[in-house]
């Protein structure tokens, strides 16, 4: 047989597949607690609290459209992680910008 | 048909890398005799993984990309695809340091909204900030090593060292020792 005709994913179980998937979905578990802890200021900051809370449900959903497009490459058997692992990290600095813009409002 | 057999890592990578590879664990691929490439006159790596020859580099920089679009091709480089349980498992590596720095964010966020008078205002604060910023910069870095990895994997060369682990425990120390002489000077 042409080694070269051979796909790289046979033989895969499907097992790593689902590992990540699970990885990616206790990252957006993350995400929403991290988020969830911003609920705290609402007594103090009233609504100004919403700007940092908005930015982490955005921060949620664009981490699940990312997982829905990765789980989506990874069933097809193409495409490499790239755009979404630089595109989760600039979600989690958005995260990071919410936590630091509440800091910021106690100054 | 031959039988197919599991290889070393990255078992793409070329003939003089698995050979060396199973050297490592004490097996010889089919038709190698002992001693076919001497330890000593192997190119450096660290570790038990010595890089490939420039020629194996070479012929490996001009292997198509494989399946992957324009943009991540770019952002790649040129080898080729690796195995796709490496790429998966480099990819949940990179998932655990996002949730590490997702946890430094949350530590940040939790120091500044519960600590209360427990501890001063200058340094509640400061921790806080100090927190939040380490966990944005480990996200960041962890994109990076995501990035060298699976460049390394696809040109079949060794991993690189992995920096973020020390930076990580230099920070959570530093941010422990803060937090504890916090609390013990902390007005009563």
């Amino acid at each position: 047989m042409n080694r070269a005709s051979v796909s790289p994913w046979e033989g895969d179980s499907g097992l790593a597949r689902e590992r990540s998937d699970l990885s990616w979905g206790r990252t957006l578990l993350a995400v929403l607690t991290v988020t969830g802890l911003f609920l705290r200021w609402i007594p103090e900051h009233g609504l100004a609290t919403v700007i940092p809370l908005g930015l982490g449900v955005v921060a949620a959903f664009g981490l699940q459209v990312l997982r829905r497009r990765r789980r989506l490459e990874v069933l097809g058997e193409h495409g490499s992680a790239a755009e979404e692992v630089l595109g989760l990290a600039a979600l989690v600095c958005l995260v990071g910008l919410a936590a630091l813009i509440l800091i910021a409002l106690g100054i | 048909m031959a039988a197919r057999r599991r290889e070393a890592p990255y078992p793409r990578a070329g003939r003089e890398h698995r050979l060396l590879m199973s050297r490592t664990a004490g097996e010889l691929p089919d038709g190698e005799a002992a001693g076919a490439v001497a330890p000593e006159a192997a190119p450096k790596g660290h570790g038990t993984n010595p890089a490939p020859s420039p020629a194996t580099l070479a012929a490996l920089a001009d292997e198509p990309p494989g399946r992957v679009g324009r943009m991540e091709r770019r952002i790649l480089g040129p080898g080729r695809e690796p195995d796709p349980r490496y790429s998966l498992a480099n990819e949940r590596t990179f998932l655990a340091y996002i949730r590490t720095a997702l946890t430094l964010l949350g530590g940040g966020v939790a120091v500044e909204a519960f600590a209360g008078d427990a501890i001063a205002l200058f340094a509640r604060r400061g921790l806080a900030l100090g927190l939040v910023c380490l966990g944005m910069a480990i996200a960041a870095a962890a994109s990076y090593r995501w990035l060298t990895l699976e460049r390394a994997m696809r040109l079949g060369r060794p991993l690189p060292l992995n920096p973020i682990g020390f930076v990580l425990a230099i920070g959570v120390t530093i941010a422990a020792l803060a937090l504890a002489i916090s609390i013990v000077l902390a007005p009563s």
